[in-house]
């Protein structure tokens, strides 16, 4: 087990900056997912980490020690890659033995951490197969196996379920999770799925750009964002953004939005009073409640046309074009809703978060606080 | 679907007849017979070599044999299994440097970061259509000015016209291996040599045995390198020696058949001894990415 800490990590391809500046903590035994969108930096980071890419400026420390320039094999770490990395010509049982023989391990025992490992990650009765003679989520164990055989102070897996259906994954996830805990290993996760995000990590740290935008709980994350990028990034279907006016009156901060005024207290949701008159306006389409089915909290009524649905089973999701502004709302599967419909909305302001037009970030005291801390 | 589980029954085929292919068609016909045709001239000189390398008076006709061993006995005398013995060691040194040599450079040019690769590479596909024939000159002056005009070094010169090729071949078997499995490796505190040896080389393998076997043929069938650069008649190689069935007076057909019958043997063995190889990366191919 170990911590981490990047301290001023820059990477530099050729002309292309990959990483500006990363500082990032990760706390002994935490399980820490790195999440963005295609090309945001977080493999980049990770490989750093692993050691297979030197950064161009700053250190990375491993419980103290200074490792930038450590070679990926005495850092003591374990990676599963995207494509799991397997070895084609070994079976299962040479796969998972490679490590501790090229690191000339005891022999003696080695078949017994074999079979141990086999059974932890469900591999039994299939250690003499090749990994083309095996499923998708099998090699996936494999790779996992090959981790947990290493006993490292890091995990880091690289995207592990990407290549997984989506029944898998979701029963991939949780082995993967409950593991950890089990293991209480220091485990770095990549992956550009925020719903494994949200459901596998203590902390998320959320990648645009090269760019760390916001380290969190997953909870705080979703009800927190730092910033817009987050905002949209984190949730399914993402938050609604909407341009809207804001004037302070006093205590209160008076917003228009959606054909309609209502008004919030200022002191909750900005930090400094020289706001903006123009800001933008985050609501989740969670909080965008029909008006049958809304908790008694929400006060703001707004009304609109029914655009389009898209049902998941569980719950329809509604566009609804309010005031010539489409807003994505959560009704239950149940609500007879059909396109071209009147639609009644509630919410709560409570719920809203607003963002600086220009920098996307948010204006709210909270979070503020939160990316503080963290000296982001 | 429930219905089907609690029936046990196989389903109750169509009674119309089952869509079928036709199977001859005139274009077919045409183009088997073409293929024949085609395949019959490549056949008969085969069938020629066979006939005649044990025929009592063979000659340039195909015909049936009167029935002799007598042509092996000559093509086994002394003086030529030597020659075969020269072309063994000749091409199995060709082979074994070009190889190697061939590795190493292929792994360089496939994963380390070379200046103005592009272009070497190109130049590399350059070279191996040179024919090493028009340098033959200025090779053999330097070779007689040092004292190399032996069956060795001319070895290691046929292993070298085989390089560019067989730096392709293996180049592209080593492009194809993930560098995931390289850097698994590097992390798993693996050497270079230990993941050249245990991941590299197996995975490669098919390329490599390729390369090799085209290395081997190489030198096996040359016949100007050796005849220029060999000076004592004792190191000379089968295919300079055939030549000596061809006198100015009359060839000993027989004899030459005979002779390129043993002579093709240790081609036809090693194929057949790759193919194992072959086989097994036609499996790798199919493997995990």
């Amino acid at each position: 087990m170990a911590s981490v800490s990047f301290e001023g990590v820059w990477k530099v391809f050729n002309t292309f900056v990959a990483i500006p500046n990363l500082d990032l903590n990760i706390k002994d035994g935490e399980f820490i997912v790195f999440v963005g969108p295609s090309g945001c930096g977080k493999t980049t980071t990770l490989r750093m980490l692993a050691g297979l890419e030197t950064p161009t400026y700053g250190s990375i420390r491993i419980d103290d020690e200074d490792v930038t320039l450590t070679p990926p094999g005495r850092r003591d770490i374990a990676m599963v890659f995207q494509s799991y990395a397997l070895y084609p010509h070994m079976s299962v049982r040479s796969n998972l033995s490679f490590g501790p023989e090229v690191r000339k391990e005891s022999r003696s025992d080695l078949n017994n951490r074999v079979e141990k490992v086999a059974n932890l990650v469900g591999l039994h009765g299939l250690l003499d197969r090749k990994p083309a003679e095996l499923s998708g989520g099998q090699r996936q164990r494999v790779a996992l196996g090959r981790a947990l055989i290493r006993e490292p102070r890091i995990f880091l897996l690289d995207e592990p379920l990407s290549n997984l259906d989506a029944g898998l994954r979701t029963h991939m996830r949780a082995e993967i999770a409950d593991l950890q805990r089990r293991l209480g290993v220091t485990t770095v996760y990549v992956t550009h799925d925020q719903v494994e995000a949200m459901t596998m990590g203590h902390r998320i740290a959320v990648f645009d750009r090269g760019r760390i935008l916001q380290v969190d709980t997953p909870a705080q994350l979703y009800r927190n964002p730092a910033n817009k990028f987050v905002g949209t990034f984190i949730g399914s279907p993402g938050m609604n953004i909407l341009p809207a006016e804001l004037a302070r009156d006093g205590a209160l901060g008076r917003i228009k939005c959606l054909g309609s005024v209502f008004s919030v207290p200022a002191e909750r949701f900005f930090t400094s009073t020289d706001l903006p008159s123009r800001v933008e306006l985050g609501i989740r389409p969670d909080d965008l409640h029909w008006t049958k089915d809304a908790p008694s909290r929400c006060r703001e009524h707004i009304f609109g046309t029914v655009r389009a649905t898209e049902t998941t089973g569980s719950e329809t999701f509604v566009l609804v074009d309010v005031d010539g502004v489409e807003v994505n709302a959560r009704f239950p599967s149940f609500a007879d809703i059909r396109i071209g419909q009147k639609a009644d909305l509630v919410f709560d302001p409570n719920d809203l978060h607003f963002f600086e037009p220009e920098s996307g970030n948010t204006l709210r005291t909270e979070p503020a606080r939160i990316l503080e801390q963290q000296g982001v | 679907m429930s219905t089907y589980a609690f029936q046990h029954l196989t389903p109750q085929l169509p009674s119309t007849e089952p869509i079928r292919v036709k199977r001859w068609s005139l274009t077919k016909v045409i183009s088997n017979t073409t293929l024949l045709v085609i395949g019959a001239f490549f056949l008969l000189p085969m069938l020629w070599l066979f006939a005649a390398s044990v025929d009592t008076s063979a000659s340039w006709q195909l015909r049936v044999p009167d029935f002799t061993t007598r042509n092996y006995l000559l093509a086994l005398q002394p003086d030529y299994t030597r020659a075969l013995v020269n072309s063994l060691i000749l091409s199995l040194i060709a082979t074994v440097v070009a190889t190697v040599a061939a590795f190493l450079a292929a792994y360089s040019f496939s994963r380390q970061h070379i200046p103005w690769k592009g272009p070497i590479l190109l130049t590399i596909l350059f070279l191996s259509g040179v024919p090493i024939s028009i340098l033959i000159v200025p090779i053999y002056k330097m070779f007689s000015y040092v004292g190399w005009l032996s069956i060795f070094p001319t070895a290691v010169i046929l292993g070298v016209t085989a390089l560019p090729f067989e730096i392709y071949l293996i180049k592209n078997a080593v492009d194809a291996i993930p560098l995931d499995l390289e850097e698994a490796a590097h992390i798993e505190k693996a050497s270079t040599w230990k993941i050249l040896s245990r991941i590299v080389i197996p995975l490669t393998m098919p390329g490599i045995a390729s390369a090799a076997i085209f290395g081997f043929v190489n030198a096996w069938g040359s016949f100007l390198i050796p005849l220029v650069l060999i000076s004592r008649a004792a190191e000379q190689p089968g295919p300079v020696r055939m030549y000596g069935f061809m006198n100015s007076v009359a060839i000993n057909y027989g004899a030459v058949a005979a002779f390129s019958i043993l002579y093709s043997l240790p081609v036809v063995i090693l194929y057949l001894l790759m193919s194992r190889s072959f086989r097994a990366g036609f499996v790798l191919g199919g493997a995990v990415r």
